[in-house]
């Protein structure tokens, strides 16, 4: 042993998914977490210090033997940590109302960690619940039959962690485990010792499961089931929307005013102009839609810490099954309506590969918050307003539904023929795993620990796309200054590429104007509302769409092609960091690079049609 | 020989090892869930559109997809394990 592995004191988390072991690490550790990513997979370890010690949160499995790629990864990383000498302990997390499942990883952890005289800790979690007649835990007893610590904790509310912490900082390396305690090494006879355990020590896990079963008989059925599902979208709906816009509002007028405050500290020219139009508008493109990704992540926090999330993926495995989909699909193309970076983010629970990776790829199908203000521009611009149905549903609205409908159908489409081209390629389901999913107990969650995690999320998503999105605005700003400078956007390179390409666009019924916005906007398509404003000679475009629509329609613009431009934006790709983030999440560049040829194709050829269908309809 | 997929809801039934075509590491990981030969397990409910059904073992609760679930293999009668429902 080196002198610099006997400083380290390694701590490893180990447990099944649902056993609260990542809010575990957060009591432990605080927020300061560092995150280590292996690529092509979606394994994360996080780690952490406590004290003296660093704690690393292994991702939550079922058993030592993978199934999936990532299950490998994870697996081989625990196997390489055990086996370095800086590690002091593992500290097995169990279930409390789920014993005799969660002994079976501690049975099977147990005589590998022993062949390197690695301590293991078995912390028994949720004890808070364990309450009436049903509630008997007897850790002496475990301890003794099992030959290593057992300790009761409760992560949500905090009981035991002292005593799991004394443990771990009086431990050595040399265990004090019990010879006499041998344990088996075939599957069947773990769970037998496992269930033997859990009835001479554990409580009746007939009486827990009984009172979540109650629940599952309005979760689950069709008849109350669906409504409370559709209930709980409209929730997640409005949290993303309405509870989020004050949000977003401030954050983007603060990062404005300060960048004027910034720049009116300098005199006029190119570094004040860089400074205020470029620099603050690429912290205000992403910094703007933080609070709504943190909203979204709260909820889906929510949602998943209550046990209802796995309750809806069995809801609609089989609608999504028809696409190829799985259960655990809807989630993520759900967030997909606020952002597709956090929802390809949140795509990492579905259980198959294959199914993830068709999810991650048609994701970006759903109409994103980015592409609402360009709807809000088309629609509200050029659609009539007139009312249908006696004044009580007005054509905007409808085409404004119609466009959300549109991408869902968009990407479930998408996601069907994916997979009829995987079947035809592979042959059948190699290396997937099947829909097996744990309904977890139903429980009130905390409040901390889903903030401390959708804080977590958040930052990772400014990670990945700040630095994106920030680098893209600056360039399309570089491109629209030069070579003549501020308010010259008419004779600069991004206008003359725009001239270039307006042959390519012309078939949608776009001009050069428009040709440029949409060129603009594929780096990232928020910049299209302002570009076109620049064009039109209107500073603050967002804020006076009413204007600029007159002004696209003074400048020949019709209903024609503005739905051409509305079905295009709603389709096509135009996202550089969703390509950076689908290349991370797939591991590798053919799943951006085709996502984007094929959507922007499909989006150019449904523009074309729109507009000649429009045209030959009557509309100008 | 009945298997999973036919058990109703309510009825238990003891595991009687996996059919031939369901791969190997997705039976172990069966297995490590707690469907080993011998265990009983109980049909909890179904979910709309037949889609899957919840299976209760070892005193937790999994939903299995309807093509996984035909290949586990159920004994002839009700088990002695446990209390019958």
């Amino acid at each position: 042993m080196t002198a610099h592995a006997a400083e380290r004191a390694d701590v490893l988390l180990v447990g099944n998914p649902n056993s609260g072991k990542s809010l575990l690490f957060s009591r432990l550790t605080g927020i300061a977490q560092k995150v280590a990513n292996y690529p092509g997979v979606t394994t994360e370890v996080r780690s952490g210090h406590a004290g003296g010690l660093v704690i690393h949160d292994y991702p939550g499995i079922y058993s030592l033997e993978p199934l999936t790629l990532d299950e490998r990864v994870a697996i081989e990383r625990l196997e390489k940590a055990l086996a370095d000498p800086g590690t002091k302990a593992i500290v097995c997390v169990l279930d409390a109302t789920r014993l005799e499942r969660s002994l079976y990883l501690l049975l099977e952890l147990l005589p590998r960690a022993r062949a390197v005289h690695v301590p293991v800790i078995a912390a028994v979690n949720v004890i808070d619940e364990l309450v009436g007649p049903s509630a008997r835990l007897d850790l002496a007893g475990l301890s003794a039959s099992v030959g290593c610590h057992f300790v009761g904790v409760s992560a949500k509310t905090g009981q035991g962690l002292e005593d799991l912490r004394a443990i771990l900082h009086h431990l050595d390396r040399e265990p004090p485990w019990d010879e006499r305690c041998v344990v088996p090494g075939s599957i069947e006879d773990r769970k037998g010792l496992a269930r033997r355990l859990t009835r001479a020590h554990g409580p009746r896990g007939d009486v827990l499961l009984r009172s979540q079963e109650r629940f599952d008989r309005v979760f689950l059925s069709t008849a109350l089931g669906l409504p409370l599902f559709i209930v709980v979208m409209a929730i997640l709906f409005q949290a993303i929307f309405t509870w989020a816009a004050p949000l977003m509002a401030l954050v983007k007028d603060g990062v404005a005013a300060t960048g004027s405050f910034v720049g009116g500290l300098m005199p006029a020219g190119l570094v004040h102009d860089f400074i205020e139009d470029a620099v603050f508008a690429g912290i205000g493109a992403f910094l703007t839609f933080v609070p709504q990704i943190f909203i979204l992540f709260l909820v889906i926090g929510a949602l998943e810490d209550s046990g209802y999330l796995a309750r809806a993926a069995v809801l609609l495995h089989r609608p999504l099954g028809w696409f190829g989909l799985s259960g655990r699909s809807f989630l993520p193309l759900l967030s997909g309506h606020a952002c597709a970076i956090p929802a390809m983010m949140s795509a990492r629970t579905i259980e198959s590969p294959r199914r993830r990776l068709i999810t991650v790829m048609v994701i970006p199908f759903t109409s994103c918050s980015a592409r609402l203000p360009i709807y809000a521009l088309l629609i509200g611009g050029f659609v009539p307003a007139v009312s249908l149905v006696k004044g009580l549903i007005g054509l905007q609205g409808v085409v404004f539904a119609g466009v959300y409908v549109f991408g869902i159908v968009n990407a479930l489409l998408a996601a069907a023929g994916e997979t009829i081209q995987h079947r035809r390629r592979l042959g059948g389901r190699l290396g997937d795993a099947p829909f097996v999913v744990e309904l977890p107990p139903y429980r009130v969650p905390g409040v901390q620990p889903i903030v401390v995690a959708a804080a977590s999320r958040s930052w990772s998503f400014v990670r990945r796309a700040a630095p994106v999105i920030f680098a893209v605005v600056v360039v399309v700003w570089a491109l629209g200054y030069f070579p003549h400078g501020s308010g010259h956007l008419e004779q600069s390179w991004l206008a003359g590429l725009g001239h270039l390409l307006e042959p390519v666009f012309r078939p949608m019924g776009a001009d050069w104007k428009s040709a440029v916005g949409i060129v603009s906007s594929f780096v990232a398509r928020e910049v299209f509302v302002g570009t076109m404003g620049t064009l039109n000679g209107l500073e603050e475009a967002g804020e006076h769409l009413t204007q600029l629509s007159s002004a696209l329609q003074l400048g020949g613009m019709g209903l024609a092609s503005a739905l051409a431009l509305l079905v295009f934006y709603a389709t096509s790709l135009q996202c550089a960091s969703t390509l950076v983030v689908m290349r991370k999440e797939t591991g590798s560049a053919k799943a951006p690079l085709f996502a984007f040829v094929s959507m922007t194709t499909i989006a150019y050829v449904g523009a074309v049609v729109t507009f000649h269908l429009a045209r030959a309809l009557g509309a100008t | 020989m009945r298997n999973l997929a036919q058990l109703p809801p309510g009825a238990r039934a003891r595991i009687d090892g996996f059919g031939t075509a369901l791969r190997p590491e997705v039976g172990r990981r069966l297995r490590e869930l707690g469907f080993v030969d011998g265990n009983v397990v109980r049909c909890v409910r179904r979910a709309p559109f037949g889609g899957p059904r919840v299976y209760a073992v070892s005193g937790a609760a999994f939903a299995l997809e309807m093509n996984v679930a035909a290949h586990v293999l159920l004994g002839p009668a009700d088990g002695d394990d446990g209390p019958r429902g």
